[in-house]
């Protein structure tokens, strides 16, 4: 019964090794593409930083003006630079699952997958782990270019606790995940989901700014969202400012209860729309 | 009498030319008109990244430069949003023309070029205007009224711009039948470069030095330059006005013409290598 059981789990480790093993090759043959993920962010962050040079005479200038309209005691040029990274990383997991889904209709793979006795947990675990290392890396090396491009100290702030609270911070995101899989199943148009959600998800994140000076009904959903938690606490490790809810300890508690409860809503209602899809049509169809 | 039967033939021509060019633009709007979801999604995603912007440009602008920082802003994503409509629409159209496995026979018939190009990007230029103006009030609402210093001088403007983004579009349809999968990286790094070197979502003079000689060679800078300032007031940064109206108007002309040149050698390149319909 033992062996049977450590077989069977085996298995599982088998299933979901090979689906991260899958997804780095297939990101090895698009070199492009992994160097546009760590350039892209600073490219994204650069906007408002010379934007705010611009406008307000000089860098330090900028920094008083950010200071003084948002209430942050932060270096407004490290803090964009954090935000634009930690968004991109975000959005890698947000769209991993649901472009995995659409990816697989187009190509036709996707029923039969679906067919093999491989649990879907398996894969899904084999596509968190790769955007987990993926995460990490294109963060490194984004926040690394960012910094040196606008002459800033990398190393300041606490950046091994940044990059544990990145990894904790994508588990609810995975949650997520689920859920825009789900939607994509359904309405099929992938592209225009994340090209469109994708700056809202910025705008509840406070990229580029604190949810503070936005209205309160966005407030509230920015507050809802776990991406909020981990942007702004990435933020707060590597500048020194005070954590959201004045204590680490309670931060993370937020963030591990949306670790427990993302995945868990976002499975189910995937299955359920994936079940009701089955027995209308097949998810072959895209 | 050999001068108005030339003239009938011309004419003939242009009749033949706007019915391909109608048809094919129809046809396009109708594809648009039957993915209702992704229709009514990018109608929302223009004011997010309006109100993402503005809102970064605000917090970090002194108080009394606020109308100027919303004016910027707008009328900076008029020529990004146009520009980036151009890029992606007319390349992701061949492209599913290829997976659909109806660009060859489409390249057989004799269609002229420029309609083919043009009528892909007809619908979501229409919807694209739309959304611009829907976006004028809703910026408007949000953070009160923001100059419009000379309308008219500055549509004449956009329009020529808009012939500058053909030019670059027409032309990057051309890499898209080349580079086939690997087009929407290269779509991406394009629209980023061309967002910071053309410093279109901040004043040229933001650039390091060695970026503003380069965003000088560009003749999309010009565009974004003296459209900006036709509209919020003040000097063009790059060069006096009329230098500025001049380049724009030239390029306006020149740029489509390459970009179908350099569209129609790929493709007769890829009739000769068989590989048109691979992808």
């Amino acid at each position: 019964m033992t062996f049977v059981l450590k077989d069977y789990s085996l298995k599982h480790l088998g299933v979901l090794w090979g689906t991260f093993v899958v997804r780095v090759k297939i990101l090895s043959r698009y070199k492009g593409s992994l160097i546009l993920d760590i350039i892209i962010p600073t490219l994204f962050a650069s906007i408002p930083i010379l934007l705010g040079q611009a406008f307000a005479g000089s860098i330090a200038a900028a920094s008083t003006n950010f200071q003084e309209n948002t209430g942050l005691r932060a270096n407004y040029v490290v803090w964009i630079i954090i935000g634009a990274n930690v968004f991109g990383t975000v959005m890698e997991s947000l769209w991993m699952f649901g472009l995995f889904v659409r990816r697989e209709q187009m190509l036709g793979t996707l029923e039969a997958i679906v067919q093999t006795p491989a649990h879907k947990l398996s894969i899904l675990g084999g596509l968190a782990l790769y955007v987990e290392v993926k995460s990490v890396f294109t963060f490194i090396l984004g926040y690394l270019l960012g910094c040196i491009l606008f002459n800033i100290d990398p190393l300041q702030g606490n950046i091994l606790l940044a990059l544990i609270l990145l990894l904790i911070g994508l588990v609810p995101i995975f949650g997520l995940s689920f859920l825009l899989g789900a939607l994509i199943m359904k309405v099929k148009q992938a592209n225009s989901l994340v090209n469109t959600l994708q700056w809202l998800v910025g705008i509840l994140m406070g990229v580029f700014f604190p949810i503070t000076v936005l209205p309160v009904f966005l407030q509230v959903f920015a507050l809802i969202f776990p991406g909020f938690y981990l942007n702004y606490d990435i933020q707060a490790a590597l500048t020194g400012l005070n954590w959201f809810l004045g204590n680490l300890y309670l931060d993370l508690s937020v963030i591990f209860l949306f670790a427990l409860m993302c995945p868990f809503i976002g499975y189910q209602i995937f299955t359920k729309t994936e079940y009701r899809i089955k027995k209308a049509e097949g998810i072959g169809q895209f | 009498m050999t001068s108005l039967s030339f003239n009938q033939e011309q004419l003939g021509g242009l009749r033949l030319w706007w019915n391909e060019f109608g048809c094919m633009a129809k046809k396009e709007f109708i594809v648009l008109s039957r993915y209702k979801f992704s229709f009514i999604l990018s109608f929302f995603q223009i004011f997010f990244i309006m109100f993402i912007f503005t809102v970064a440009a605000l917090i970090l602008t002194p108080p009394d430069k606020t109308d100027y920082g919303v004016g910027f802003m707008f009328y900076s994503f008029i020529l990004f949003i146009y520009l980036s409509t151009a890029l992606w629409d007319i390349g992701n159209s061949l492209r599913e023309e290829q997976y659909q496995g109806t660009l060859e026979s489409l390249f057989m018939t004799p269609i002229s070029y420029f309609s083919t190009l043009l009528s892909r990007i007809f619908a979501n230029l229409v919807w694209t205007s739309v959304n611009v103006m829907a976006c004028f009030f809703f910026m408007t609402l949000v953070f009160g009224e923001f100059s419009l210093i000379n309308v008219g001088l500055g549509l004449i403007i956009l329009i020529l711009s808009l012939f500058v983004c053909f030019g670059i579009a027409f032309g990057f349809a051309g890499l898209a039948l080349r580079y086939k999968e690997s087009m929407n990286i290269l779509t991406n790094f394009l629209q980023f470069i061309l967002m910071i070197v053309c410093a279109m979502f901040f004043p040229f003079s933001a650039l390091p030095e060695i970026v503003e000689i380069l965003a000088r060679i560009i003749p999309l800078s010009y565009c974004v330059d003296l459209f900006r300032t036709t509209m919020i007031g003040g000097a063009p940064e790059l060069l006096p006005f009329e230098l500025e109206f001049v380049i724009v108007m030239l390029s306006a002309l020149i740029l489509p013409l390459l970009g179908v040149l350099y569209f129609q050698s790929t493709v007769q390149k890829a009739k000769h290598e068989g590989n048109l319909a691979e992808y």
